[in-house]
């Protein structure tokens, strides 16, 4: 379901493929789901995302799998591998539609999801949206205030030379 | 007599027999894979019978993935240039002039498409295979020389008026 304009909430994506003419079918796609105000940095290759890439500035990556250089995988895995950005979701655009292929992928490089090609508005919805909610979720927890620290009943003070001692010498 | 053991995967049966045809399992994968990817880009497709299409005078592009696995192929996708602006403009939303460098980069992710879905495909058929990256070739009058240690194979598509060509080059396994 499409959120209305004002409460998309702003999504830096890092859009990854040797193909401009995919980069743009990827970005245009994205944009016409309206799951988010997307804000685009594109790279060419694997290597050149490296170079571009800033955790704290990156929300989401859209990377494709068959690259020449740092292909998809290899890329992923160098994410995973940044204490300070393994957090940041990586969604995989490929070709590659066999199963076994892509279960590898997943335990290689722990990608995010999977998106193959050739691909509507409605197939990158299906796959986006939970990443999203998901990432909407983390957000919010991390605005939110601080618990205030629980208080407990403390015990009465005791009174010195009050209670047992006064009784038993009463 | 069969050059290859014939291997069985999935209840398909594959193995270069004597007449060297290249395994019916990969054409029939092939046509099956082609009708699967382009219908989802172009709408019906059809396979045409007629094989015999010559291509080579037209002004075309081809997008060219090689494979390695069980098998050792290549496959080229012949577009000429009115069915290349067709496809180009359905995958892509937007024109995508013949002579243009984003061409290339339609014809070859057009490809790598096929490739994807064939090697899903074969991958079922019990056939493991691993894809290359696309290359792309443009031009007119010029044909890809095959040796007699290879085998070939062509299969003729059409969506609506617009026809296209898929070819399979084959090394015979020893």
């Amino acid at each position: 379901m499409a959120e209305t304009e004002n409460q998309l909430i702003p999504l830096r994506a890092l859009v990854i493929d040797d193909s401009r003419v995919m980069r743009n079918m990827v970005m245009q796609t994205l944009r016409q789901s309206e799951m988010a105000e997307f804000e685009f940095t594109e790279a060419g290759s694997g290597s050149e995302a490296i170079s571009k890439f800033d955790a704290d500035k990156t929300d989401i990556i859209f990377v494709d799998w068959n690259m020449p250089g740092m292909n998809g995988i290899e890329f992923a895995r160098e994410i995973r591998a940044m204490s300070w950005a393994s957090h940041i979701p990586v969604v995989m655009i490929t070709s590659e539609s066999g199963s076994e292929k892509q279960q590898n992928a997943y335990d290689k490089a722990r990608i995010t999801c999977y998106i193959t090609k050739p691909f509507t508005v409605e197939d990158i919805r299906e796959k986006v949206v939970p990443v999203i909610e998901e990432f909407k979720r983390k957000k919010e927890k991390s605005a939110a205030p601080a618990p205030a620290p629980v208080k407990t009943a403390a015990p009465p003070p005791s009174k010195p030379g009050g209670g047992f001692f006064t009784k038993l010498l009463g | 007599m069969l050059i290859s053991e014939p291997q069985t995967a999935h209840g398909k049966t594959w193995a270069f027999e004597e007449d060297n045809q290249v395994p019916f399992v990969l054409i029939e994968e092939t046509e099956r894979s082609t009708v699967e990817s382009f219908t989802k880009i172009c709408g019906e497709i059809s396979i045409l019978e007629d094989d015999e299409v010559d291509l080579t005078h037209c002004m075309k592009i081809d997008g060219i993935i090689s494979f390695v696995g069980d098998l050792t192929w290549s496959l080229i996708m012949v577009l000429p240039h009115d069915s290349a602006e067709m496809m180009a403009k359905k995958f892509a939303g937007f024109d995508i002039p013949f002579e243009s460098e984003d061409m290339g980069d339609v014809v070859g992710e057009l490809t790598n498409v096929l490739a994807g879905v064939l090697c899903g495909n074969l991958e079922d058929a019990g056939i493991r295979s691993q894809m290359s990256l696309p290359t792309v070739t443009r031009g007119s009058d010029f044909e890809f020389l095959t040796s007699e240690s290879l085998l070939t194979h062509q299969s003729h598509f059409a969506v609506g008026e617009y026809d296209f060509m898929i070819r399979l080059i084959v090394a015979k396994h020893r």
